[in-house]
């Protein structure tokens, strides 16, 4: 008897609970993978070209808009990038209160990851609403999460003037420092967020993960004696340690015909894909945390290496942990810088900065004139690094897909996605599954 | 915290054509009528911020721009459950609208006893516009119309109170 050809396609035509538009499609023939598609269909903005022609001075508040869960990275990649054209040198309390910045964006996007976009997928609710139904327990963990999420949206409208999109950051500093006694009252609130994220931390690392098999390359900055935020070399989990500036000599951008969304692949590594965000920072940095948290990390069962992409909600608790941690002492030590920007002396030159987004490794590189004038820019988010990453665990969980009834495949395959807490707004920038079985 | 006879006016809005319309009842209300101390007055950009405040307590009114079919400038006013208001999909982005802030007020125990909300159809909302004519025209008898609701709203929660 000839077998008969069998094919079939799974689609998840929006990715849910995930910031942006996009689609998945996962094609099969004969009961065999023979394709998985990241379709980011929501419309390029063009970024990129709308700096040109604009002055270095208001890249950091358009950079901002790029995204309102972590506006604070483009503006610290920004600015970080245009100092080094225009020579500037910060003062140690710009660099202090930068840092407390980013500690503010750290925890309010990745307790809004973790608690209402993520914890649904490990306790089998559709939404963190219906989450917090279920039971008071429930509730109260959705109402910790909002609590802690708040906490950080505090630093970020104290620092940046408001919570979403700041308005404060400029090159060489800011445009007004906060007085001390303005960060003071927020240390309250902070110490009770350390301690919801002590428990955040164990609550995470005891969430049944799925098993995983397969090893990433970690591509995360590396600091030589803090958790890498603002500043470090490039490292990776396979070796690498170079400069920012190299980065466009190891990485590289690449268009596909189903994304909107550049692609990015490390060059030389074989398939190309590599994983940035805070799995990576934490493999690449974790002893850089305090040792108590290095500890308590280690007591949860989360020791380096953790190649499990369904454990990065661990790798999330544990830096917004060491983000409490950190900005608690950065508020104790708070110095206002005074004046609240270095001098500023505009260049032509070319300027690249890494920094660490919520999400990943995100690079700036700037041209500008003698006057300042951006003529070139190039941005290269961690949602564009990821996604080739995330088409790879795609194709290692689509041979199970293939047998499940298509809600819960697609549901699988949504799981998968939102490991990375994608951010499609930032990388177009998504979900959509489709299997198709040909 | 909130006080049980406190009346919270927001406005939700940005700055993109019609959607504003919100923020200009609410600044214009402030600033047009005697109101009593129990009367607070918010503008919101990010309706999250909505969840913060919201402590189960008080009578809270939204004004809010909607985009729909209804003539530019045309209200309506919705007490909170109501089915015309409809929330977007679960948790589709990182962002919550009205009816999921408000839903998840309510599993949280933050909802408070009485939400109302003005609903102002608006027909631009490109990013930067300014609000159009036909809102610009009506928003005198808007302003009148939440007006008196909200004289009616603090009268209740004053002969309210023991």
């Amino acid at each position: 008897m000839g077998q008969e050809s069998y094919s079939r396609t799974i689609e998840v035509h929006a990715l849910a609970r995930v910031e942006g538009e996009g689609g998945l499609t996962v094609r099969v023939r004969d009961g065999r993978v023979v394709g998985v598609e990241l379709r980011i269909y929501e419309p390029p903005r063009f970024y990129e070209a709308l700096l040109r022609g604009r002055h270095a001075a208001e890249v950091p508040d358009i950079v901002a808009r790029i995204c309102g869960i972590c506006p604070v990275a483009y503006q610290m990649s920004a600015v970080h990038a245009l100092e080094k054209i225009f020579g500037v040198a910060v003062s140690p309390q710009v660099r202090a209160l930068r840092r407390l910045l980013y500690c503010g964006e750290w925890i309010e996007s990745h307790t809004l990851h973790i608690f209402l976009l993520h914890a649904p997928d490990f306790l089998g609710f559709d939404s963190a609403l219906s989450m917090a139904q279920a039971n008071p327990d429930l509730a109260a963990l959705v109402r910790r999460g909002l609590r802690m999420k708040k906490a950080g949206n505090r630093i970020m409208q104290v620092i940046g003037g408001r919570e979403i999109h700041p308005v404060n950051v400029q090159i060489g500093g800011f445009y007004r420092a906060p007085r001390r006694e303005e960060l003071l009252p927020l240390l309250d609130e902070l110490r009770w967020g350390r301690d919801a994220a002590v428990e955040t931390v164990r609550w995470a690392a005891a969430l049944p993960a799925p098993p995983w098999t397969g090893g990433y390359e970690f591509v995360a900055l590396r600091h030589p004696s803090e958790y890498a935020m603002n500043e470090g070399r490039l490292g990776s989990s396979a070796g690498l340690d170079v400069a920012q500036e190299e980065f466009l000599d190891h990485f590289e951008e690449y268009q596909v015909p189903h994304s909107h969304a550049l692609h990015a692949r490390r060059r030389g590594n074989g398939t190309g894909s590599y994983s940035v965000g805070a799995l990576a920072r934490w493999h690449l940095n974790y002893d850089r945390a305090p040792h108590w948290i290095q500890h308590l990390a280690h007591e949860c069962g989360f020791s380096v290496p953790v190649h499990n992409p369904y454990r990065s909600i661990v790798a999330r608790s544990l830096e917004v942990l060491l983000a409490f941690d950190e900005a608690i002492a950065l508020i104790e030590n708070y110095e206002p810088p005074s004046p609240a920007r270095a001098p500023v002396t505009y260049a032509a030159g070319i300027g690249q900065a890494i920094t660490e987004a919520p999400r990943g490794i995100l690079y700036h590189r700037y041209e500008t004139d003698a006057a300042g004038i951006v003529r070139w820019a190039r941005i290269v988010p961690p949602t564009s690094q990821n996604q080739a990453q995330m088409e790879h665990d795609l194709w290692t969980v689509a041979p199970r897909l293939v047998s499940l009834p298509e809600p819960v495949a697609a549901l699988e395959a949504e799981k998968v996605i939102r490991n990375y807490d994608p951010c499609i707004s930032c990388a177009t920038h998504f979900l959509r599954l489709r299997i198709e079985q040909q | 915290m909130t006080q049980a006879n406190t009346v919270h006016i927001v406005g939700i809005g940005s700055d993109h054509g019609d959607d504003r319309i919100g923020w200009i009842l609410v600044r214009r209300l402030a600033h047009s009528y005697p109101w009593p101390r129990q009367v607070h007055w918010h503008c919101l950009r990010d309706v999250q911020e909505l969840l913060d405040r919201l402590d189960g307590q008080g009578t809270w009114v939204l004004v809010d721009a909607v985009c729909c079919a209804a003539a530019p400038g045309s209200s309506l006013r919705l007490t909170w459950p109501d089915d015309q208001l409809p929330a977007l999909p679960p948790g589709n982005t990182h962002s919550f609208d009205v009816a999921g802030v408000l839903h998840m007020a309510q599993v949280l125990g933050q909802l408070p006893p009485l939400v109302v909300i003005w609903a102002i159809a608006g027909s631009c909302f490109d990013p930067g516009a300014p609000l159009s004519t036909a809102l610009e025209a009506a928003v005198p008898a808007l302003a009148d119309r939440i007006a008196q609701d909200i004289w009616q709203l603090c009268t209740s929660e004053q002969a309210a109170r023991p």
